[in-house]
């Protein structure tokens, strides 16, 4: 859906998904290593354009653009699939271009964006199981093993799940380490 | 192997939380735990152990041992 919210991390920010930002969705999406793990995308840049004009009117949907803090796009990230009985909601839609340092900090922001700014209760993970450092990642940052389901063409997901009480256990130290990155981009 | 090498294991060791004195190349592509987080982790670890301060554009090109132990090197002299 069309939002307005954005978030700073370290040197990294989370902004709104913009129609501009298209052909660098299309870029990032095609290239096939960093795209290995998710749902194929169209490599028309109309196409795109297509699909942001239709998430812009979904609700319950917030597509965020990484970048850092001086404008450079380093991926895409989104909360998405939210149940607000259940007051829980899914988040991925998680790519960054070759090199970026984002990783850390884009999680970290999505989580504060989730539990703090959204309220939702509980924020969850499907991440092909093949995808190790994904899953590798999401336990590093806290996020408990919920169990594994079959997605669409047969293959193993990883479900894994992080609760606000478990996020704010963990923010500290994970906050500590965004910042520590933050500062080594302002080394010479 | 020299002591900064096996220096760099030792530490590998820790953060990923397993041995991997006995593999000859460690890579992020063959170890399964070296993920982003454990990345920066590592990089911490590392700059506190030698005394280095790495930049942002290096920490990105810390893929497997050799490039970590070069890179230390580099700082050192």
């Amino acid at each position: 859906m069309k939002h307005d919210i954005s978030l700073d991390a370290g040197s990294f920010r989370l902004r709104p998904l913009e129609l501009s930002d298209a052909e660098f969705i299309v870029q990032l999406r095609t290239d096939p290593i960093r795209s290995r793990f998710l749902h194929a995308t169209s490599p028309n840049i109309e196409d795109q354009i297509a699909w942001t004009k239709l998430y812009f009117d979904r609700p319950n949907d917030w597509y965020f653009i990484v970048e850092s803090c001086n404008g450079l796009p380093h991926g895409a990230i989104s909360i998405y699939n939210t149940d607000v009985v259940l007051g829980e909601a899914e988040w991925g839609r998680w790519i960054l271009r070759e090199g970026s340092l984002a990783a850390l900090a884009s999680a970290f922001m999505i989580y504060d964006i989730g539990f703090h700014i959204l309220e939702v209760r509980e924020l969850y993970t499907h991440t092909e199981t093949e995808n190790k450092k994904v899953v590798s990642f999401h336990a590093s940052m806290g996020s408990i093993m919920h169990g594994t389901l079959v997605g669409p063409h047969g293959e193993n997901w990883t479900e894994q799940r992080m609760t606000n009480l478990l996020w704010e256990k963990r923010r500290a130290e994970i906050k500590e380490k965004v910042e520590a990155i933050g500062r080594m981009a302002a080394r010479p | 192997m020299n002591q900064v090498e096996q220096r760099v294991r030792d530490l590998m060791g820790i953060v990923f939380r397993r041995d991997v004195s006995e593999i000859e190349h460690v890579d992020r592509e063959n170890i399964s735990e070296w993920d982003s987080f454990k990345h920066v982790e590592l990089i911490f670890a590392i700059e506190d152990e030698f005394d280095v301060s790495f930049s942002q554009d290096i920490l990105g090109r810390l893929h497997n041992i050799d490039d970590i132990c070069a890179a230390i090197e580099s700082h050192r002299s």
